[in-house]
């Protein structure tokens, strides 16, 4: 058994530094068990996505509530665009993608480690059929929020009428549904893009030729991902 | 956004508002917390209930040391194991295994997810909580703060008064642990799957 088993947890968990990131890589390339580790963990964390907690009533009663602010004007601009299918603009057959979004206010810097991305080689698997990969993954993303967010947009006209006890409910529900996704987003795009470094960096190893469409590839997905992360962190509590 | 601190800070001094816009904050994470501790709905708006009212009391000897939310999980993490050694046993997983469809129908997370989604999505909820169940209660903590509260490996080792490494330990051998349920569980949903299939073909 690998001694260096607990570090897993620190890449999983994005709280390594970028030395011991790419340290950490390295070690992925070298060593199967933390390899496997990686990926069932990773599992294990979307699996767990599915235990969720039951929509409470307040709890506190002491002082009068505090006024409520319709759910619809605590959902952030990006949701909303999100909701009118603003979301993922992906390009066709140039590879090319692209993120629009509604309003990533208060964008902060990346904040994702950098992904190596070892130049990699004269591929097994080659670009175009690693770009189709990354399309697949990106387009039943794109799918998968749309018509998660769907409901939302279409629920605001009605909510405009409804109660208070509603809204508050209407509102849990969509940031619990804005929540999942992305985390889910997330944790795919995530996942994927360990499997292409590691493929990219084998492939490096067993040869010499530059794959520069990967690198691209790689380097948008990363800012996909940044992008996701400024979003989450915008996200409303 | 005014900050947990800001709003601490006028709360001490008597804004029973900033007070309540803390619970209208915090409020959900901590009843989650409470929730998959004790799994039970009841007990979980209790404890949450209590918890905010010991925060409230004790406002003014909160230095600020820690981040609010840290000192309200602590608190609610006190109270959890308060009840559970009250009650002398771990909590019992409760699951409901209704299929009716209109049941269902109610909870479907959006009009769009399928029923069968749904199913899914309920199965596997069932297996998380069992498997998490089976979990020493310290693995089990350590993965609940990390997974569905974000802490940091630090936050968790402060509030579960242990070393870094400790937690990391506890980590590792708990998804361990839920990984191997998990596979087997998902393996033998699979198998049930398929011999009911030939059953009734
Ligand atoms: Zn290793």
């Amino acid at each position: 058994m690998c001694e260096q088993r607990e570090r897993v947890l620190d890449y999983l968990y994005n709280e390594a530094s970028a030395a011991s990131r790419s340290e950490l890589e390295e070690h992925f390339l070298a060593c199967d068990d933390c390899r496997d580790d990686m990926r069932a963990f990773r599992r294990v964390r979307e699996d767990l996505l599915a235990w969720d907690v039951p929509e409470p009533a307040s709890v506190w009663t002491p002082f009068a509530p505090a006024p409520v602010v319709p759910w619809f004007r605590q959902v952030p601009a990006w949701a909303m665009a999100a909701a009118a299918g603003l979301m993922f603009v992906v390009g066709g057959a140039g590879a090319s993608t692209a993120l629009a979004i509604g309003s990533a206010r208060g964008a902060e810097p990346a904040v994702m480690a950098a992904v190596p991305v070892a130049v990699p080689a004269e591929p097994a698997l080659d670009a175009q059929a690693i770009a189709s990969l990354v399309r697949q993954e990106l387009s039943s993303a794109r799918a998968e929020t749309t018509a998660r967010m769907t409901p939302v947009a279409t629920a605001v006209p009605a909510a405009l009428k409804l109660d208070a006890a509603t809204e508050r409910r209407l509102l849990a529900q969509t940031n619990q549904l804005v929540g999942a996704s992305e985390e889910r987003q997330m944790s795919l795009v995530r996942g994927f893009l360990f499997e292409v470094a590691l493929e990219a960096e084998r492939q490096r190893r067993d040869d010499g030729q530059r794959l520069g469409a990967l690198q691209a590839q790689v380097n948008q997905l990363q800012d996909y991902v940044n992008q996701l992360l400024v979003l989450q962190q915008t996200k409303v509590q | 956004m005014t900050s947990d601190e800001e709003l601490v800070a006028r709360a001490t001094a008597g804004d029973q508002d900033a007070f309540s816009q803390l619970v209208a904050r915090w409020e959900r994470p901590i009843y989650a917390l409470a929730y998959r501790t004790l799994r039970r709905e009841e007990e979980a708006r209790d404890v949450v209930q209590d918890a905010f009212l010991r925060a409230y009391r004790g406002l003014k000897g909160f230095k600020g040391e820690a981040k609010f939310s840290s000192w309200l999980y602590r608190i609610t993490l006190n109270l959890c194991r308060d009840w559970m050694r009250k009650q002398r046993r771990a909590p019992v997983v409760q699951v409901s295994e209704g299929t009716d469809p209109l049941d269902l129908a109610d909870q479907q997370a959006a009009p769009t997810e399928s029923v069968e989604d749904l199913v899914a999505r309920r199965e596997m909820s069932a297996a998380v909580q069992v498997a998490m169940a089976d979990l020493p209660e310290e693995q089990r903590m350590a993965i609940m703060l990390k997974e569905y509260h974000g802490l940091t490996f630090q936050e968790i080792a402060d509030m579960l008064d242990c070393p870094l490494s400790t937690v990391k330990t506890r980590l590792y051998q708990g998804l361990s642990v839920l990984r191997r349920r998990l596979e087997r569980q998902q393996a033998e949903t699979a198998r049930l799957r398929r011999a009911t299939w030939e059953s009734t073909t």
